[in-house]
């Protein structure tokens, strides 16, 4: 019905509508902004593709990766960018859509044209998009593939996560059970708990089970559970229930919530947890648990202390922090930001060293010669593209008063006594206290 | 003994929470169906408020949740009538035209709280929720039970509103009949767009509450999609007592199984479930 003095009812939903599409526009427009910068300075750019999780489920890391990686463009074109050429991120949301990601990193190669092509984040997103990489006898830059390179054997690929050449379901795995082994009395029993997904699955069974034999560890109850569980009351109650000595888990970060906060409730706690815990490395998940943490000991790559002061590392966190908490992604990037960064510290010292952008030169270079980055000063590759030499720690958090970020946050002057490093000796900090 | 009494505890308790957050779509797709796809989102969109008057004034979720009560259920009359002159109105073949129609709202709502808050996890961290009340043998997290309580309250205001009341016994009887409910001096869109305004309030209620429990980003809501769904099927179509029940029977079903066949086999056995009594009674336990 048409209201004769003013507008109509169509005419006002139209003017809402369009006025909801303009704010939706706009909005998106500016935040784009952001992120998207041409490359400066004169000469053709070097582009770099980036197709990356943007969104959904790995957006979190996502996010940080390309935060991470715009600041070593930043950097770079700085300093004149690379072969006296300005660098040019191109990048694209993969949506977490490991599908998606291969069409990207196709896209990137045949329809964009860029010079190099970086891997998404995570194995879900990453492994499927090395046989694109192969197809086009490229360099393959992986951030975070578990073992990417197992059944490839690809001989350009490279990888930043610092699990070593040795199978990391075992490495990163291992370093909880090579604490409790030192305990004292050793432990004899002990619950193995995983998420369904790649990590968890293969962490228990690859990882965590043929170190129980090797050692000597009986499993009292293990538990691979689905990775949309709401509730870890009833594992948590499973596992008090077998009353193990120590508790293994191999987790993503919703869950590891659930179980610590589980665990917390019924009052249970073992003498060792949790080990392999992907999210407790996030800040936003230590801010969800504050004190909550106390106790548990998991693994970590990399956090700032007088025994990990790298190279460039400080000026690195620095520039992130800085741009981090008004792009809403994890304000302190300890985890995955450093090691992005330095997978750009690769490509530009080989691409200075051999003077050229052809892949086969490249990926040889990266084979054959050490790097200087701002997670290793010697980083080298092994022939499977791993790490030549493992690095990761196992921190074990104390003395957390509350959910602040302060109670997270690290200096490089002086250890934390929240997140104390305790494993290897090499890093270590302190001692792990029972 | 002291195991399968935490155990059944557990499911109740994880029940009460499904409840909470399928009350609503009871509402939108059983009484005035709208098969509104879109409504885990608005739970997670509960969460974000919750979370933003937490960050910026200290307010606890609890509370945070009663004032996005009438806030949400103003944004819920206000979409229904959108979806009233876009769809209804025009006598579109509602099935997919809806369905498009609100996927699009899940994409833009989450799209929104991507650009707004991030891609970081999200979380509220208070004292007590971390407690648990110790009952002999039973222990009993307040995290899981603050929202079992809260549900049931809803749950008898939801029962009172919905039987007792004119404009509830509207609601049914436009879900009925919509000819006949006018004639009785209904306006059935006026009574939907109210219904659809306390669908979304008790959605937001439950994002509240869902931040109490796990931390959340901007795609969370997706782990709930299949199960609100479930919920309400299983119940039965417009049934608001089916959902109370259905909500148990999947709580405690993912529980149990959890415990004494293997986490992996919760989903399977819930949805085994919910298929056969599909298959012997097709309009779910409790008819409309």
């Amino acid at each position: 019905m048409k209201d004769k003095k003013g507008i109509s009812r169509r005419q006002y939903l139209a003017i809402a509508g369009g006025a909801i599409a303009a704010a939706v526009i706009g909005g998106t427009a500016y935040y784009l902004s952001q992120w998207r910068k041409p490359a400066p300075g004169p000469g053709k750019p070097i582009r770099i593709g980036l197709p990356e999780s943007l969104s959904g489920a790995l957006s979190a890391a996502g996010m940080s990766v390309l935060l991470a990686t715009q600041i070593w463009v930043d950097d770079v074109n700085s300093k004149g960018g690379l072969l006296g050429r300005p660098v040019e991120l191109v990048f694209y949301d993969a949506q977490s859509n490991p599908s998606l990601g291969v069409s990207l990193v196709e896209k990137l190669f045949t329809v964009d044209k860029v010079d190099i092509v970086l891997e998404p984040y995570a194995s879900l997103m990453g492994i499927p998009c090395i046989p694109v990489f192969i197809e086009h006898n490229a360099i393959c830059p992986a951030l975070f593939n578990l073992w990417g390179n197992e059944k490839f054997q690809y001989k350009y690929y490279f990888e930043l996560m610092p699990d070593g050449p040795i199978p990391p379901l075992t490495g990163k795995t291992k370093g909880l059970f090579e604490l409790a082994e030192d305990l004292e009395p050793k432990p004899e029993t002990v619950a193995l708990l995983g998420v369904a997904n790649e990590w968890g699955q293969r962490s228990i069974t690859e990882g965590a089970e043929p170190i129980c034999q090797e050692k000597g560890f009986n499993i009292v109850y293990k538990e691979i559970y689905p990775p949309d569980t709401t509730d870890f009351l009833p594992i948590a109650n499973s596992v008090k229930a077998a009353n193990p000595d120590f508790v293994y888990a191999a987790t993503y970060p919703t869950d590891a919530v659930g179980l610590i906060k589980a665990f917390h409730e019924l009052g249970y706690r073992s003498r060792l947890q949790f080990g392999g815990m992907v999210g407790l490395q996030y800040t936003s998940i230590q801010m969800s648990l504050g004190p909550l943490l106390n106790g548990i000991v998991n693994y970590h790559y990399f956090i700032p202390s007088p025994t990990m002061r790298f190279p460039g590392i400080e000026e690195f966190l620095n520039k992130y922090q800085a741009k981090a908490a008004g792009l809403g992604v994890d304000p302190l990037g300890y985890y995955l930001p450093p090691f992005a960064y330095a997978r750009m510290q690769v490509i530009e010292q080989a691409v200075e060293a051999t003077g050229t952008l052809d892949h086969a030169e490249l990926g040889e270079y990266i084979k054959t010669h050490e790097f200087e980055t701002i997670v290793n000063p010697k980083l080298r590759f092994a022939e499977n593209g791993e790490w030549e030499k493992e690095q990761y720690i196992l921190i074990q958090f104390r003395n957390i008063q509350s959910s602040d970020i302060s109670e997270f946050t690290c200096s490089f002057d002086k250890p934390s006594n929240k997140m104390v490093i305790v494993w290897p000796p090499e890093f270590a900090t302190g001692e792990f206290v029972e | 003994m002291e195991l399968i009494l935490n155990t059944i505890v557990a499911g109740i308790l994880l029940g009460g929470f499904y409840t909470l957050i399928s009350l609503g779509l009871s509402i939108a797709f059983g009484l005035i169906n709208i098969s509104n796809i879109a409504h885990p989102t608005f739970v997670l969109a509960g969460g974000y408020f919750a979370y933003t008057l937490y960050t910026a004034l200290g307010i606890d979720p609890i509370i945070s949740g009663v004032i996005s009560i009438p806030l949400f259920f103003i944004i819920g009359v206000f979409l229904y009538r959108v979806y009233n002159v876009l769809i209804e109105k025009r006598g579109h073949e509602k099935g997919l035209i809806s369905l498009v129609f609100l996927f699009s709202l899940l994409i833009l709502i989450e799209v929104g709280l991507l650009m707004i808050f991030g891609a970081d996890w999200r979380s509220v961290y208070t004292p007590y929720m971390v407690q648990s009340v110790k009952v002999g043998m039973l222990s009993i997290p307040l995290r899981m039970f603050i929202p079992f309580v809260i549900a049931s309250i809803v749950d008898i205001f939801f029962y009172y509103l919905f039987s007792k009341t004119f404009f509830g016994l509207g609601v049914r009887a436009i879900a009925q009949n919509p000819s006949a409910a006018m004639l009785m001096g209904y306006n059935p869109l006026k009574i939907n767009m109210l219904a659809f305004g306390i669908s979304l309030a008790s959605a937001a209620l439950g994002g509240s509450l869902l931040i109490m429990i796990q931390p959340i980003y901007p795609f969370s809501d997706r782990a709930f999609i299949g199960r609100v769904f479930a919920v309400v099927v299983l119940g039965g179509m417009g049934s608001l007592y089916g959902t109370i029940v259905a909500s148990i029977i999947l709580g405690l079903v993912e529980a149990v199984v959890a415990v004494f066949l293997g986490a992996s086999w919760s989903m399977l056995i819930s949805f085994a479930i919910l298929l056969l009594t599909l298959l012997l009674k097709p309009e779910g336990l409790f008819r409309r």
